[in-house]
């Protein structure tokens, strides 16, 4: 009886050792660029999301980005490198980098490498992952994209200026004569 | 005794609790429950790893790992329509060798008969290397129109990757039923010229009503024999000639020289100016 329910404990124990190494902690890391339009010197805004769909905290998860080079982007906020304790399974964190690039190409939008451990204990297994690359972008010149985006307002202003003459010497010579036989309304109820 | 009992109650029900757990829209493959099938032979993958209706046999290499996500909709198997629906499907290597993931296919298909298909999605080339013992996220999303809506589908997403033999294999990542629907925006602008037309009605109305009102009190008063009808006269009264029309400057010139204006010789008490109206 005593061996039966100790072989038993022990598959059970085994069964649930096994099933433990496949379940842990499992991040998946999204790396998305949230402008509709690339443009030079104007803001790319970087957002990254990890979430932890495993069944085990994720600890010491590390998020490194090296795709942004000093020399091709300046860096309006964020930080290319964060990192986060632990997150719970379940949760997800965001990331938020703004830069501007400085010249106008084709840039290929790479991954950034995220580093987790899967226990607590300083020992425990480290994973190593690459979050989502967007791929190939265009990075708009600044003139092109002014000229289709921009609000013109220097160029509204001109035309309106110009259209001064046009309109205004035709209305000046039919008020001069307008008024010459207008009747003011002010006499009128005197009378 | 009953010491041996609590302990192997005990030791069961944790061992139970380890082996069920509800997984609803997250599919963890298990590579380990699974059959090593070699390139050729397709017949003996009749029993799937996720338990579903999958007809097709598929090919799954041990040392790959995938996980589907869904970050939007979160946690629900209903789809919305017109919205873009956004998954991160998890792709971890756990061989020695570096797999190369070709890329995505996904479609829509009967729910009853998985071999029929309704639509087939965009599918993405990422064409991505893994090295050994890493994992790489990819990032997917689609669209429905309005055609789809209010219909159950079986959403079927398959990997496809290669190892360093160029071995191909594929993973069934999602292949189960959605429910696409239809969600009720607030306002769109079929509601909102709805509400502009009974707008309109209702000033309508309003306008008709101050219509009838108005001919019903203009109606009331009696109207009274006018003592003072006028009568056409024709040009024979000087006194009714109407200079308004004239521009200033001439009436000007005719009030400086009275004589020679017409009006002043006919009835000097009636001059211009006093019709003038400064």
């Amino acid at each position: 009886m005593g061996l039966v329910l100790w072989i038993a404990m022990c598959a059970l124990v085994g069964l649930g050792a096994a099933q433990e190494a496949t379940s842990g902690a499992r991040l998946l890391a999204s790396k998305h660029i949230l402008n509709q339009h690339l443009v030079q010197k104007k803001d790319v805004t970087v957002q990254y999301g990890l979430h932890n769909v495993g069944d085990s905290t994720a600890y010491d998860v590390h998020l490194d980005e090296s795709n942004f080079d000093k020399a091709d982007f300046d860096f309006v906020t964020g930080f290319t490198q964060a990192h986060w304790d632990r997150i719970a399974p379940g949760a997800n964190v965001t990331h938020t980098l703004i830069l501007q690039p400085k010249e106008y190409r084709i840039f290929n939008f790479t991954a950034a490498r995220v580093q987790y451990r899967t226990g607590e204990a300083r020992d425990a297994q480290i994973a190593v992952g690459w979050t989502s690359s967007p791929g190939e972008g265009q990075i708009w010149e600044i003139n092109q994209f002014n000229r289709l985006f921009a609000p013109h307002y220097a160029d509204w202003i001109t035309f309106l200026i110009m259209c001064v003459p046009t309109v205004g010497i035709p209305y000046f010579l039919w008020h001069t004569s307008k008024q010459r036989f207008e009747i003011s309304r002010v006499a009128t109820k005197k009378q | 005794m009953f010491r041996h009992l609590l302990l192997a109650a005990l030791v069961l029900v944790s061992g139970l609790a380890a082996i069920s757990r509800a997984e609803d829209d997250i599919i963890v493959e298990t590579p380990e429950d699974a059959p090593t099938v070699t390139a050729g032979d397709f017949a003996s993958t009749a029993q799937d790893v996720t338990g579903d209706e999958n007809v097709l046999p598929s090919t799954i290499s041990p040392d790959a790992d995938t996980t589907l996500y869904f970050t939007f909709p979160v946690g629900t198997k209903d789809v919305p329509v017109n919205k873009p629906v956004r998954l991160l499907i998890g792709f971890r290597n756990k061989g020695d060798s570096v797999f190369m993931v070709d890329g995505l296919e996904a479609s829509l298909r009967y729910p009853m008969d998985w071999s029929y298909t309704i639509a087939n999605l965009t599918s993405v080339r990422y064409s991505r290397e893994v090295a050994a013992q890493e994992e790489v996220t990819f990032d997917y999303g689609f669209m429905l129109s309005d055609a789809f809506s209010s219909r159950p589908f079986t959403l079927s997403i398959n990997l496809h990757y290669r190892d360093a033999t160029n071995r191909a294999f594929f993973n069934p990542v999602f292949n189960e039923t959605i429910t696409v629907i239809e969600v009720d925006e607030g306002l769109d602008s079929q509601t909102f010229f709805l509400y502009v037309m009974f707008l309109a009605a209702i000033v309508l109305a309003g306008v008709l009503i101050q219509q009838y009102i108005n001919s019903k009190s203009k109606k009331r008063p009696v109207r009274k024999a006018t003592q003072n009808t006028t009568l056409e006269s024709g040009t024979s009264k000087v006194s009714d000639v109407d200079y308004d029309w004239l521009p200033e400057s001439t009436l000007r010139q005719i009030n400086k020289s009275p004589k020679k204006s017409p009006s002043q010789t006919h009835s000097p008490q009636q001059s211009p100016k006093a019709k003038k109206r400064i």
